[in-house]
């Protein structure tokens, strides 16, 4: 893997980092499998695409696409909330409309941003290389984030959150209200998911309104992978362990990017893929019960 | 965490004597794909035929690395950083979006794109003449006027023009503006029939019937994948279907005038070569295949075209370049 290889990982990784903190909050902290994220992650790029193209300046652009994926969030929790409509079918039911909404915004499928002005522009302006540029930013937008995740989630409100997803009747038995907890978890997942995809857009230089395809799985992979890999009670080293979990997933993909040198050929990607993340689950799992086995005579 | 970086380490050496083995006087070219459908990997072997033919062998005097993203936008992302990584010669870019991950990512590596339908709203090249910077390539922009005189050589009486694609799909929806644009002055009004995805396919073109006297598809993907159940609709309807590539016409539409995307791969392999031998992309003109000469021919299903209920005339059939 050569330097552009990891760095491109890296970044990537950051990029989405970002949805996998969103998923934390709504699998691990509600319970509340989201699929919503399809179509936020989209949703987010054609915002900041539509309003960069149309002349607004970059960074308000990424901003007003984070908030915009913050009301799809609120989406979801209406058809699962008030019209009673199964978690999992709620967010595949908004991600679907925000395919055509996303397509409205945008007008057309594709909007390219190459040799705009973009939030990693004032970067490489200071003097960061361009490769580095993107690296720069991501890390200071991931960091903020996931303190801002950790300190939210210590709050009254945020701790009530965690009550709500862990025991949503004894939550409700002691005055939470378990309804706005997942309005509010929703939408900061989503606006997050957003943010990420206005970031992703114009780091690749594109918004696409099939962006959304494969998202949730590398959500899931990087909570799944990361929180298996270093397992802990502890919110700031959890939400830590999806942003490593994030990373890590793309390293693995690099390298499996990279394996035509042992036989297998492009079309492979995704099933080896697949076997490293599998084995990266698997492994902490390994450990734990050589362990038991060890420590059984205590 | 040490075993993840002896693993790089190895990795990285093992990267480092794969590339030592190459002669200097080896080419390298590293090609990327979004998706792999069979037009696309067409235009990949039309392309290494190409490059046979102007003396290049794989695995001789040729590297060539090709990576496809399956459809996903951040494998796309790292495919194009590793690619810089490994400078080769020249990266060719197949589809739009990632011929605008790779421009957006290296202004030094060359890059020749292909099957791209519009290079200059999708930000590849500022001018098409002499564009400058280290991209150019081949647009697949249809001539659309031309296969539209055949859908009304053939079916005379063209009132109403049923057109089945996919929206999400960058290259269908500019077509299928131009068809509405044209459709006025060729005397004839237009219906569209959505279809988001394989499944919806089918559905899409049974909303047509009774309501037009012909179906036209545009360089669609979505449409071509379940191209034998609207096929089966058209001729249980006795509906003309035409397309607007050649393949399509061979698994069962009427007609079309168009190219061949084996053959676009050999025009994109000119460019290639050319890279090579030393021409910046910024100094090359980009391409549109429809323009370029020879690149058009007529191709018609005859035995489709009788279960469709048309009759295709014997001075079209002698027309056509080839009869399925």
């Amino acid at each position: 893997m050569s330097l552009y290889a990891f760095t491109g990982a890296l970044e990537t990784g950051l990029a989405f980092a970002l949805v996998a903190l969103g998923a934390y909050l709504t699998f691990r902290v509600l319970d509340f499998p989201d699929l919503t994220v399809e179509g936020s992650f989209p949703l987010g790029a054609a915002v900041a695409a539509k309003l960069m193209v149309s002349g607004v300046d970059a960074w308000t652009a990424t901003i007003v696409a984070g908030l915009t994926g913050c009301l799809a969030g609120f989406a979801t929790a209406f058809l699962n909330l008030k019209l009673r409509i199964l978690h999992i079918l709620a967010g595949i039911l908004t991600a679907i409309a925000l395919y055509s909404v996303n397509l409205r915004i945008m007008d057309r499928p594709n909007i390219g941003l190459i040799n705009m002005t973009t939030v990693y522009t004032p970067f490489e302006k200071l003097g960061v290389p361009s490769l580095y540029a993107p690296m720069v930013l991501l890390l200071i937008v991931v960091i903020v984030a996931k303190i801002a995740v950790d300190l939210f989630l210590g709050t009254g409100f945020g701790l009530a959150m965690r009550a709500a997803g862990a025991n949503p009747r004894m939550a409700q038995a002691n005055g939470i209200q378990v309804g706005r907890m997942i309005v509010v978890g929703l939408a900061i997942a989503n606006g997050l998911t957003a943010l990420s995809g206005a970031l992703f857009a114009q780091m690749l230089g594109a918004a696409d309104v099939s962006m959304g395809i494969g998202v949730i799985v590398v959500a899931l992979a990087a909570v799944i992978g990361g929180t298996a890999l270093m397992p802990s009670r502890l919110i700031p080293l959890l939400t830590l362990s999806c942003v490593l979990g994030s990373i890590l997933y793309r390293i693995a993909l690099a390298l499996a990017l990279s394996s035509d040198a042992i036989g297998l050929t492009a079309s492979d990607v995704n099933v080896v893929t697949a076997v490293l993340v599998a084995v990266a689950l698997w492994v902490p799992v390994r450990k734990s019960s050589l362990l038991r086995r060890a420590g059984g005579a205590k | 965490m040490a075993k993840t970086l002896l693993a790089f380490t190895s990795a990285l050496f093992c990267l480092a004597l794969g590339a030592s083995v190459y002669a200097a006087d080896v080419k390298t070219m590293s090609i990327i794909t979004m998706n792999d459908t069979p037009q696309l990997l067409e235009v990949k072997d039309g392309l290494l035929k190409g490059l046979a033919a102007h003396g290049y062998t794989e695995g001789k005097n040729l590297k060539v690395d090709f990576k496809s993203a399956q459809g996903n936008f951040g494998t796309a992302q790292q495919i194009v950083r590793q690619f810089i990584g490994e400078k080769p010669d020249v990266i060719v870019t197949i589809t739009t979006p990632t011929s605008q991950a790779a421009v957006a990512a290296t202004k030094e590596i060359p890059i020749i794109f292909t099957t791209v339908t519009d290079p200059l709203k999708s930000k590849l090249v500022t001018r098409l003449k002499h564009p400058g910077g280290n991209a150019s390539g081949i647009s697949d922009l249809v001539p659309t006027e031309r296969q539209l005189d055949i859908v009304k050589e053939i079916v005379p009486k063209l009132k109403r023009l049923g057109l089945v694609y996919d929206p999400s799909l960058d290259n269908a929806r500019s077509t299928v503006e131009s068809i509405k644009a044209l459709a006025p002055k060729m005397g004839f009004t237009t219906v569209e029939s959505p279809a988001m995805g394989l499944n919806n396919v089918p559905s899409a073109g049974q909303a047509l019937v009774g309501r037009v006297d012909a179906i036209f598809v545009p360089n669609d993907t979505t449409v071509y994948g379940a191209f034998e159940s609207l096929v089966k609709v058209a001729q249980d309807a006795k509906l003309p279907i035409f397309t607007a590539e050649r393949r399509s016409v061979q698994r069962g539409a009427v007609a079309t005038v168009g190219f061949d995307f084996v053959d676009m791969g050999k025009r994109t392999a000119d460019m290639v070569d050319k890279v090579f031998k030393g021409t910046k992309p910024g100094d090359m003109d980009v391409q549109y295949m429809k323009d370029l000469p020879n690149s058009l021919a007529l191709y018609v299903n005859k035995e489709s075209a009788e279960k469709m209920g048309v009759k295709l005339s014997p001075a079209l059939l002698k027309r056509a370049a080839q009869v399925f």
